[in-house]
This record gives C-alpha cells, structure tokens and sequence, in this order.
C-alpha cells in the first residue's frame, strides 16, 4: 500500500502575528514555523498505518525553502520519503493552482492508494487544496475523519467522522483521499535527531520550472500573489480585551442551593447588560 | 582418602565457581556503554565500610527486615572463617583457625560461632516470619522459591556446623564449655552414644556441611541472591557523581554506522548496569518508595532492574542478545518507561546501590528520540524548541514583574552585564511566566532588595535550562538549550546564579559544566537562610501557624539541601514546624518531575496522594521550595477541594514574617509607567535567545 501524506508549515500556533507594511499579508520577521497540526495528525495516521500494514509512506510538500524544515519532521515522525515542490512564492499561490501541481505530482508517482491530509491549515484556515485535489485525480474523498479503518484485502477505507447529532461512516474503495481532524490520534514526538537522521531519507525536490504547467492547463502567470484567484486587501489583527470575572457558586457539593441561583441570576444580568449578547 | 576426595570435591567447587564468574565477565562487558569509576578511590572505600559492613541502608526504615539481614550478614562473615576452618580440617587434622594465637584466643572464637551460629537460626526464623506471617501491604510479588533454597541452604550449613561440634564434643575433641549450643545439642541428641557412632557423625556432618558450603557458592551466581558475591564490587564502583546528573550524548562525533540514541539495546547499556541487575536481590524496597508504583501506574523500579537480568537469561549466547531492543512490548513497556517522575526515591533507599532511574531514563531516551513520545509532552517539547519556555509565550514577556519591582534586566540599555551586579536571580520559567511562580519570584526579588543584595536578572534573555527536555530523553534539545544559556551567561560575564527552581538549579550546577559553563549556582534556600543567618533579614512578626515543609526531590534527594529551609522555617518566630512521615530523603514526590508535570496523568495522581498526607497531618500550611511542587499542590488542592491547607513558598513566608512598609502601592506603579514603556523598547530589541 501506498500512501501520501500532504504537509505545510504554517506560522506557530503562539506566534504573535502582525501584518506586513503593505498591510495585506503578515510580518514573518520573526516567526516559528511548525508542521500545521491539523496535517500532524494526517502524518501520524499514516505512520500508524504503516506500523500496521507495512505501508510505504511518502511525504509531499509545497512551499518555500523553509517548508524544507516541516518536511523533515514528517520524515522523524516516520514518512518513508519525501517530495519537496518548491518555489518561494508558493505561499500565495491560490488553492486551484496547488491543488494542480500537487494532484500531478501524486499521478506521477503512481499507484497511490491513500492521501491523507490535515483538515485545514491553520493559518489561512483554508481547507480547500485536499479536496480539490481529490477532484482533479477524480477519486472519492472523506473530509475532517476522527477515525479510520483500513480493510487492506478489499483495498477500502471506513472512515468516520463527527456531525450533528451522531457520527457519519463514509466507505471508500482505493484510491481516496482522507482529511483528518483532532482527536483522531495523538502525533507522536519529531525529535531532534530524528529529524537529524531523517537527513538520510530520500528527498526528491522538484522546482517550478521542472513542471510542464500547461499540460496542467496552468501558466506561469496562475501561479503567485499575481495569478491568484482571490486578493487579500487587508489584514487587521484583533485587540483583545481580556476580563475575568468569577463567580461565586458551581460545585453543587460545596455551596447552598440559593447561591447557584443566585449566581445564575447574577451570570445572566452580566451578560445582558454588561456583555449586551442575550 | 580423605584429603583426595575433599580435593576433589574443592577444584570442581572452585572450577564451576570461575567458569560462572567468567560467563558472568562475558555477558557484563557485552554492554558498552562507557562508565568510569574507577575516581575517588578513598570515598569508595568508606561506601563499603558504611554500607556494607555497617549495613547502614539495610537498617533505614525497615527496622525487622533490617535486624534480621544484620544478623545474617555478621553471622555469615563469621560463620565463613569458621566453614573454612573445616575445609582445611579435611587437609590438615587438628587444624584451629586461631589456633596460631593460643588455645584460648581459639576457644573464644569458638563461643562467638556458637553464640553467631544461633543468632543466625534466629535470623532465619525472622526471614520466615517475614515472608509469611507480618502483613506487608506491599503491592508486588515476591519470587519465593529462591528465597526457600537459600534460607533452606543457610539453615543446612548452621545445622551442620552444630551437629559436627556436638558430634565432637561427644568425641572429647571439642572444649564443650566453650561451645554452650553446642553441649545442648550433644547433650541432647548424642548423650549416650558410642565412639563409633559419635565418629560416624562427625564425619557426616562433616561431609554434608562442606558439600552444602559449595553447593551454595555455585548456587548463588543463579539466584536472586548473588548480591553475596556481587555487593562489594556494586558499593565500590558505585555512581560518586551528582544523582540529578544524566549523562552527555556526543553528537560532534556520531558514528557512520549509528543505529539510535539512548539505550534500546542490551549493548547500550554499561558495565554497571549488569552488575547492578545481578546483585538485586528482588527486596522491593524502591518499588515501595516509587511515586509511580505507589499511584498504581506500571512503573515498578525493581522490575526494571530484573527484567535486564531475565533479558540475559534468556537470550544469552543468542542472536536476539544484540538485536532485540529492550524498552519493546516483551521487555519494559513505553507506560513503565514514562511514568517515571526521576525522583530517586529508589536510588535512595537502594541497600545495594543499585541505579535504577538511570536505566529508565536512559531507555527513555532511546523512545523519545525514536519518536515514541506521545501526548501533551510533545506540545512542551516543540514549544520549548521553538520559544525556549513550556508554553510556547513569547520571551520578551518574560518576568513582567520586574518592571513593577523596579528589578534591573542584563541586557537592557546596553553594557549592563553581571559585572555590575553581586548576584543574578534565575527565575526560571515558572518565575517568568505561571501567575503563581511570578507572585513567588516576586517576593525573593523583594526580599534580596531588603536585604541590600545588589541582583539583577536575565529577563527575555533566559530561556528553558532544557531540564524537562533532558529527562523526557530529547537530549539535541536540551543541549540546544544549554548551549544557548551558557553563551548568554557568557555574554553578560554572569559568575554566580540564584535559582528557585530546583530543576533550574539541578542542570545548571550539575549539568552544564559538561558544556564549559563555570557559573557558581545557589537555591534560594541556601541563600535566603545565610541572609537571615547574617542578620540581613530579621524575621520578627510572629506567624502563630503550624506548617510542615515537603522536600522537593531535585533539592533535597538530588542535591542534599534539606537544612537550609527547615533553618528558615525555624527562624520565624510562631511558626511549629511539623515533619511528614515521608520527609527528607524518603519525601515523596509531587508527581511533576522528569517532564511529567507536562504530560497528562492517570488517577490516582502523586500529587493527590503527597497532598492527602499534608492535609491528614493537620497542619495549616505547607511550605515547598520549588515553583513545580507548588503548582501540583495547588492542582491537588482543587482536585480534594481543599480549604484547610494553604500553599506557600518558603520565601513568602520569609516576607510575611519581616517588619516591611506596605509593598508597592497603585500609586508609585503609576508613577514609573512612564520610564518603564522606554525600558520594554529596548528590551524588544534585545537579542533574542
């Protein structure tokens, strides 16, 4: 079985983000790059299946130098090989875009039973690329899945996931495309040498002028902050106003029965007078 | 015919005796990991004097096993000079084994044999009510079988002995007088014997004892009890460095052919591990100090020690010897390996020195840098890699109080290096960040103000000492860590160091020497104590409370400070110091060390179990001296929904004690607002470590 696991790097989740001096991108002065969680536990399941099955698993990724870095930790954390399709402007290029060049990439590895992807990036909170990769390969696909069953011998999948009021199981025949989402697994830890070691892991770096776009149906031009679909004209960051205000009564063990009402009555008053959202 | 069979009889003995000890040389130095010890030759003897022949750790706290175990071991280094005597006798008739300093210093040798002999029989009946009779409470199986065959052989060799004299006595050939027990027994099974049969018996009792005598050495190398032979090489080559010290991995110099980090397979162990695995005898007293076993998690330190020597057993001349790795799913488990909180209780109270926390975070090491590590660990390492702190905060916010405290930051305003200063507080990065660590770093800031110390401290410029890194087992990482605080300390000429923490101060005074780091390190209870020694700060208000203090493991066990916050405590008029039963070097762990305060706990929690016990001793407060025992306190006390104790440093108590104006009123806070928005500008700019 093979499998291919698709990763970013995106700003760390305690990054303090600031917008840049045009004021329609982010300052990344500065910034830690990670290994987009969701896609964390899109490696880890695929680790898993591995250490299950024997599964061979191939880690794809698409950005600037640097994502370099959040390859290698997929690789610690257990990926087979990598493929690294770089251009320093990848960041902006739009999500059809990518999602070409990825799905390409995948058809020309060939054989590929199983894409798992996080549910979204974190950063621009896009869940878009997976999917539309799945479509441009044509195969069936299974979003935000909080866990998975491979049945090897029928080369399929069960994959379930949380919607309102229940779960929903999906079954897909190979290949497919699953999305995963917290709580499917725990990742493991990418250490230090691990990721030393994982320098001796075949790594395949395809740059943008090796890919024959227009048999993509792409230009140069689709590609970058110029050809996207979409523009970003500004970015404000939010000003947070943290209160706290605790009170009294909760732990119906600890405190009078008229307190919790008490507190109740109290809860509600602030909520609609002060916070004015009831 | 006699000296022919007992020749004999002795080269076999002594033949299968060296092969044992050769294939037990074999398997020991298959393991290679490097340790010397072979330094501070006369410390190493006064170890054994101590706690070998002085038994001392045998004594400690386990008052009948410990009576019991003295009286075997004196009874047996006696009974061995008297067991040889009867060897010789085969060779050499009439032989005395004092008999060189006279007949009487040979008659007095014989009434201390009868006397030890008897004592030892006590010895034994006290074994076996031991094992059977008094209630041990204790959660682990004991291997008794082994315990049987030797209690059963010592028995056969005192039995032996005693039947011989008195067979003898019969004979006239032995002074009866000097042997009392003896008599007893001659008069009692041998009074009206002939000299035939009297001759017969010698001679059995004879042939019997000598048989049992080297039927128990060969016996011993495969048991549990092996200790006997191993004990004085284990106590001599004990571990001399720091406890809290784990050992450097050199990734300078990685070998082509490297397979992994750490300790995963038998190989990776060290000389000394074996020994250590060979000379447990099974007792189980770290398993019931173990923090881990005793909140029943897997962990239990005495079965990581035996299943190292089960390892061997059973692969031993095997493939499986250098291919099988040992922290696996057969061997010692990922939970076993993690539960361990690194709080030495086991090497503490070990009677043989055994060095089970080292082994475990050694194998620990092997899974975390193989990315076995999961969990909400993997978050604090990843955010210790990428901020330098556990939660991932932003380093210029680190210690906010310090603008409040009006305390001097290195870095700040430029050339402002240690030079200027007497002292620099590490707060640490709970002093930095956690709400209550700040209010506690806080008020030593206060206090060393009081007391004129000039201080300053290191601000965005002090990162993670990479402590919970090391002993989670991500050691690129803590050497990251550690090289980066050196280069700081370096850069701002910092000489000498005050910690609260215990872990701060544990790596930087026992581990970052290994990196070239000179810096001079105290607690803060070492240095509060010699201030109010001095005289520079006079507790005077009276507290009226009655407080315990509980000994954190990286202070107390690891760096032997126990005195020092029991001198601060007892400075403070009012305050009635009670101890805990587990207090000092038995204390009992918070459950936050070796990392585990970051990853997620099964109930019932160490923290829960130590809090129950402060609560139950009645008192009102209890004072800690490290910022990761308060937290867990605090944590257990919501779990317990506790309102009777209250949670305090050692520190403020110090302040609540001194006669000081009103602290840092709103209005003189105002007042610096101004100067201090220059202040965090140029601490934006300052480098980032």
């Amino acid at each position: 079985m093979k499998i291919v696991v698709l990763v970013r790097q995106t700003p760390d989740t305690e990054a303090q983000i600031t917008a840049n001096s045009s004021g329609n991108g982010i300052d990344e002065t500065g910034i830690k790059w990670i290994l987009n969680p969701f896609d964390e536990f899109a490696v880890e399941e695929a680790v898993q299946i591995k250490e299950n099955t024997g599964a061979e698993v191939i880690i794809l990724g698409i950005g600037p130098e640097r994502a370099l870095e959040t390859i290698r930790t997929a690789l610690a954390m257990g990926g087979d090989s990598a493929i690294h399709i770089k251009d320093e402007n990848f960041g902006d290029t739009d999500s059809y875009a990518t999602a070409k060049l990825i799905a390409a990439k995948i058809k020309a590895i060939g054989d590929v039973d199983l894409i798992l992807a996080g549910k979204k990036w974190i950063d621009e909170e896009s869940g878009q690329v997976p999917i539309q990769v799945a479509a441009e390969l044509n195969i069936p696909q299974a979003t935000i899945a909080t866990k998975v069953d491979i049945d090897e011998a029928a080369k399929s999948i069960k994959v379930q996931s949380e919607i309102e009021g229940g779960q929903r199981i999906i079954e897909l025949t190979f290949p497919a495309l699953v999305t995963t989402e917290r709580g499917i697994n725990e990742p493991r830890y990418a250490s230090l040498p691990g990721i030393m070691k994982a320098k001796k892991k075949p790594l395949e770096e395809v740059t943008v002028d090796a890919i024959n776009l227009e048999e993509l149906g792409l230009t140069a031009e689709n590609l970058g902050v110029a050809g996207s679909r979409y523009k970003v004209d500004n970015i404000d960051i939010p000003v947070i106003n943290r209160s706290l205000n605790v009170l009294k009564g909760g732990n119906s063990d600890m405190v009078e029965a008229g307190e919790v009402q008490a507190a109740a009555e109290n809860l509600t008053k602030l909520l609609r007078e002060e916070a004015k959202i009831i | 015919m006699k000296p022919v069979v007992l020749s004999l009889i002795v080269l076999f003995a002594i033949a299968f005796f060296l092969r044992n000890v050769f294939g037990f040389l074999k398997i020991m130095f298959q393991a290679k990991r490097p340790s010397f010890r072979t330094d501070q030759i006369f410390e190493r003897v006064k170890g054994l004097i101590i706690y070998v022949f002085g038994q001392k750790r045998i004594l400690k706290n386990y008052t009948w096993a410990g009576i019991e175990h003295f009286m075997l071991f004196w009874g047996f280094m006696i009974i061995t000079i008297g067991s040889t005597e009867l060897v010789i006798l085969g060779f050499v008739p009439g032989f005395e084994a004092f008999g060189f300093l006279g007949g009487e210093a040979q008659e007095m040798f014989l009434l201390i044999l009868d006397i030890v002999q008897s004592l030892v029989i006590v010895a034994l009946i006290m074994g076996v009510l031991n094992r059977t009779v008094i209630p041990s409470g204790k959660r682990r199986e004991v291997n008794s079988i082994d315990a049987v065959v030797i209690l059963g052989m010592i028995f056969g060799l005192m039995i032996t002995d005693f039947g011989f004299r008195a067979s003898k006595i019969a004979l006239g050939t032995e002074p009866a007088s000097w042997l009392p027990v003896s008599s007893m027994w001659a008069t009692f099974f041998l009074s009206n014997v002939n000299v035939a049969t009297a001759a017969f018996s010698t001679e059995f009792f004879y042939w019997i004892h000598v048989c049992l005598l080297f039927a128990f050495l060969n016996y011993l190398p495969y048991s549990k009890h092996s200790h006997v032979l191993t004990v004085i090489p284990n106590i001599f080559f004990q571990n001399l460095e720091p406890r809290g010290k784990m050992s450097k991995i050199d990734f300078e110099n990685i070998p082509d052919d490297f397979e992994h980090f750490g300790t995963g397979k038998f190989e990776d162990f060290s000389w000394k591990d074996v020994l250590d695995a060979y000379t447990c005898t099974e007792c189980g007293r770290c398993t019931d100090n173990c923090p881990a076993w005793g909140t029943e998690k897997p962990l239990s330190p005495r079965d990581i020690v035996i299943k190292l020597r089960h390892f061997v057993t059973e692969n031993n001349d095997k493939e499986e010897m250098k291919t099988e790795y040992l922290p696996s799913e057969g061997w010692v488990t990922e939970e076993e390996l993690y539960a361990c909180t690194t709080c030495s209780a086991c090497v503490e109270v070990c009677p043989l020195f055994i060095d089970q926390m080292g082994k475990i975070v050694e194998m620990r090491r092997f899974l975390t840098m193989e990315g076995k590590m999961k969990g909400t660990a993997v978050r604090t390492l990843q955010k210790l890699g990428s901020h330098g702190n556990p939660w991932g905060f932003d380093s210029k916010d680190r210690a906010p109080w310090t603008k409040e405290e009006k305390v001097p930051v290195l870095g700040n305003g430029g050339g402002n290096t240690a030079e200027d200063y007497e002292v620099v507080f590490w707060t640490g990065c709970f002093g930095a960040f956690d709400p209550r660590g700040q209010e506690v770093a806080a008020t030593i800031s206060r206090l060393l103000k009081e007391a004129g110390v000039k201080f300053a401290v290191m601000g965005p410029n002090e990162t993670c000492t990479g402590d919970p890194a090391r002993r989670l087992g991500e050691e690129a990482l803590f050497q990251e860590l550690a090289m980066a605080n050196i280069e700081t300390m370096n850069r701002f000429s910092v000489k000498k160091i005050i910690a609260n923490c215990p872990h701060c101060f544990n790596s930087i005074k026992n581990e970052y020497p290994d990196f070239g780091s000179e810096v001079e390190v105290v607690t803060h209870s070492e240095f509060l104590a010699s201030l109010v020694k001095e005289g520079k700060l006079s507790p005077v208000k009276s507290l009226d409370e009655e407080i315990t203090y509980h000994d954190p493991c990286y202070l107390g066990r690891h760096n032997r400070v126990f005195d020092e916050p029991r001198e601060i405590l007892s400075a403070i008029p009012g305050l009635e110091l009670k101890e805990l039963e587990r207090s000092r070097e038995t204390s009992f762990c918070c459950g936050a060390g070796g990392g585990k305060i970051w990853m997620e706990e099964e109930a019932p929690r160490v923290n829960w179990n130590r809090f129950e016990e402060i609560e139950a001793s009645g008192v009102e407060t209890v004072a800690a001296a490290c910022p990761f025992c308060n937290v867990m306190f605090e944590d257990a006390a919501k779990y317990v929904g506790n309102e009777n104790v209250k949670i305090k440093d050692i520190a403020e108590l110090l302040e609540d004690s001194l006669d000081l104006p009103v602290k840092n009123s709103n209005f003189e806070k105002l007042a610096e607002d101004a100067g201090d928005k220059e202040q965090s500008k140029e601490n934006d700019d300052s480098p980032q470590v």
